[in-house]
């Protein structure tokens, strides 16, 4: 963990001296620190440090009906968090655009925590936080077929009995149909608020409008819904952005900044919002090493698997046969191992970097793996982050105002820390 | 319909035949025309791709294909007993789950791709017993257990990812055998194993009867329910060790990754000529199917094709193989 501790630190020494020269507001500064997870008091004394106290960041208030609240106020409360993470202009990052075309953008401070539960989980603030009405929050996930899916659910359940409400839990089984079938079962049982996990974009406006049609607010999370539905992702942009970053700096510091030929295990029929995951790739590594050409960049199709990342990227290195320093940009950690077999198999993988995002399986045994493998770095999102959402849409129920558009943290994981980052799934039992 | 009828080799061609003779008579063999299609394959890609035409490149089409090819070659001898065999798919993501829980627990890799293949065997023989027992065509039966051993595998992982965390296992999927890597040589070695099975052999002679005819199978004292139960074992035997090269390759068990296979095994085998009404196909041709689908999908790739067309273009493949082999079939 320690040089991802020292990329993070050195991006925020870095944000801290445009503050200082002006090359960020005040307002953009305190929506980048916070992505970058320093907390509220940090961010504070940053600002008492730079000059005036004028930012409002620490008295900002929610329209909620709850009360306003100050982001000094009790950890505990969901009002003083929400302060914290949205209020008015104090979050908001105005260049962002998109995946809803939105720029009304709210990120989830790393201290929306407090202490570990008697398991050892990170309990999350949001429980103590209970809504004005009983509720029926209905929370439809990906798939039982996937282990960290049926975790997602379970969290979500938690936290929505804890918040004093009564949960709806719909298996949408990663199918289309099966998902719509649910939003009829979901109307029909009166949910009050509806929270979607299910991956086909095109799925997701067909569920927006059914529900909207029988008046349901919905929220979406990780595939994007309609546009200004409410959403919640870690950012595929800024996520894979990091990643690039990260990935240019390796070659930087060991190749000298000698890249021959980046490989993009992309997903294209993901739809645009997965697409913003290259894209973030390639702005990563421009940003680090400006003078990468073009050329160098071949994107391929790995729908998102190992054997399928695999065979292609085994094709593309059979066309660059003289290609040396090698970086492999995996559209989730699936295909980046993908790359990772092919590199192998083609003897090449000792002047390669591969990045992946996720936290699969794969990769974490690949991680594992340390030095031996061109695997060198993936991005997890944290699991206890999913039930954020349910609370977002309970507070929009209670006539809070909400961003349509938010970010859960994230976590860049090498090899020396791939060992201490809590499991993404079975830590429930 | 017995090997011989359906996979005739070439008459010999006396010197007053003459080339164009000697030319239609190969044109006329299934296997030699498949063989020729694949040689006009191979140098259109050797024109039109750079580094196509390189060893590196056809050992890369090989471990491609080597997944899907195994299970292919066992699929072959179901289809020729008249058993098409799609539970295969599930069968592979079940025996690596098992293979790959074999080798967590600290077994040896031999043991556990032995335990792999005797599940695969056992789920073979279920698929055949309940063809014999309810009565049902194959097809139907093993449409059942797909959904069944799919669903198994879920309910056994819970949909988590089995670790198969062993250098020695990796080799399997990853390693190389006298430069050519493992998995090629494996299937390599189920093929052979396999055409001399149905060549040479009396169960391989009642699997083409069988398939072709049961019914004149079964008066001439043939017991097809038995025959077909052996040819679905043997299915699942392949589909077992498919799976188990896949995981060795991807270090990863997953429920419901063998069923991806499915696709690209069943046109492998049409391609290569397998009748899917049975009776007729050499394990040749599906090596020679496995060879086309492999060839096109890299050389597609080294052209820069995307991979919607390559879908595109595979199922073009695949009608144009069942409709020629139905005319085929039409003619004297």
């Amino acid at each position: 963990m320690g040089q991802l501790d020292r990329g993070r630190r050195s991006e925020a020494e870095r944000l801290v001296r445009s503050l200082e020269t002006g090359q960020v507001s005040r307002r953009q500064f305190i929506g980048r620190a916070t992505a970058l997870g320093l907390t509220f008091p940090t961010i504070a004394g940053i600002l008492a440090a730079c000059g005036d106290s004028d930012s409002g960041g620490s008295g900002g208030t929610t329209g909620g009906a709850g009360g306003t609240a100050t982001a000094e106020g009790g950890a505990g409360d969901l009002q003083a968090i929400t302060s914290k993470v949205y209020p008015d202009g104090i979050t908001s990052d105005p260049e962002y655009k998109g995946p809803n075309g939105g720029s009304r953008v709210a990120f989830l401070p790393e201290d929306a925590y407090e202490g570990t539960d008697e398991k050892g989980i990170r309990k999350w603030v949001c429980y103590d936080f209970t809504a004005d009405k009983p509720y029926r929050i209905a929370f439809a996930h990906f798939s039982a077929k996937w282990d960290l899916s049926v975790e997602m659910a379970a969290r979500a359940e938690r936290a929505i009995r804890a918040m004093g409400c009564e949960p709806l839990i719909f298996d949408n089984n990663f199918d289309a149909d099966q998902a719509i079938k649910n939003v009829d079962l979901i109307v029909q049982q009166q949910a009050d608020f509806v929270v979607e996990a299910q991956i086909f974009p095109d799925a997701n406006k067909a569920i927006y409008n059914r529900l909207e049609a029988a008046g349901i607010p919905s929220g979406y999370y990780a595939v994007e819904g309609p546009e200004g539905a409410l959403f919640q992702d870690a950012g595929n942009l800024r996520m894979c952005t990091a990643l690039g970053e990260w990935l240019g700096e390796y070659a930087r510091d060991n190749w000298d900044g000698q890249v021959d030929l980046v490989m993009l295990a992309a997903q294209p029929r993901a739809g645009t919002y997965v697409a913003e995951r290259e894209v973030g790739y390639r702005a990563g590594l421009k940003k680090v090493l400006p003078d990468l050409p073009d050329s160098v960049f071949v994107e391929f199709d790995s729908q998102g698997l190992l054997d399928e990342s695999q065979k292609k990227a085994a094709d593309v290195l059979t066309a660059h046969p003289n290609a040396k320093h090698i970086i492999g940009c995996g559209s989730n950690d699936d295909a980046a191992v993908g790359i990772v077999r092919a590199l192998e198999a083609a003897k090449r993988a000792t002047t390669a970097a591969v990045a992946g995002q996720a936290g699969q399986a794969s990769a974490v045994e690949e991680l594992k793996k340390g030095g031996d493998s061109p695997f060198k770095v993936s991005a997890f999102t944290d699991i206890e982050t999913v039930p954020w959402l349910t609370a977002i849409g309970i507070l929009e129920l209670m006539g809070g105002e909400v961003a349509p558009v938010n970010f859960l943290p994230f976590y860049l994981v090498d090899a020396d820390s791939v060992g201490s980052f809590p499991p993404q799934a079975g830590t429930l039992g | 319909m017995t090997a011989e009828q359906t996979a005739r080799p070439p008459q010999r061609v006396s010197a007053d035949d003459g080339g164009a003779a000697f030319a239609a008579r190969l044109a006329a063999a299934p296997l030699a025309r498949l063989a020729l299609a694949y040689a006009v394959l191979v140098a259109v890609f050797a024109v039109t791709a750079d580094h196509f035409l390189t060893t590196d490149n056809f050992l890369n089409i090989g471990r491609a294909t080597a997944v899907f090819g195994i299970a292919a070659l066992g699929l072959t001898v179901a289809l020729i007993a008249g058993a098409l065999d799609v539970s295969f798919g599930a069968v592979m993501s079940v025996c690596g789950i098992v293979a790959a829980e074999r080798i967590a627990a600290g077994a040896g890799v031999v043991t556990a791709i032995a335990v792999a293949l005797a599940v695969g065997v056992g789920l073979g023989l279920v698929n055949g017993a309940l063809t014999a027992a309810l009565r049902l065509d194959p097809l139907i039966v093993t449409l059942g257990t797909l959904s069944i051993f799919g669903g198994w595998a879920f309910l056994h992982t819970n949909g988590a990812p089995t670790p198969a965390s062993s250098e020695a296992f990796a080799k399997v999927g990853r390693g190389e055998t006298l430069g050519i890597p493992t998995p090629v040589v494996i299937m390599l070695g189920v093929a052979v194993v396999l055409a001399v099975l149905l060549r040479w052999t009396s169960f391989g002679q009642r699997c083409y009867l069988v398939g072709d005819n049961a019914r004149a199978a079964a008066l001439v004292g043939v017991r097809t329910a038995w025959v077909r139960a052996a040819a679905l074992a043997i299915s699942g035997a392949t589909a077992a060790l498919a799976g188990a090269v896949m995981v060795a390759n991807a270090g990863v068990a997953n429920a419901g990754e063998g069923e991806r296979h499915l696709l690209n095994a069943i046109a492998a085998v049409v391609i290569g000529g397998t009748a899917l009404s049975g009776g007729a196909g050499l394990i040749a041709g599906t090596v020679l199917g496995i060879a086309v689908l492999g060839t096109i999908d890299n050389g597609l790739n080294l052209l820069g094709v995307s991979s919607t067309w390559q879908d595109v273009l595979k199922g073009l493949i695949v009608i144009g193989a069942l409709v020629l082999d139905r005319v085929r079939r039409r003619d004297p």
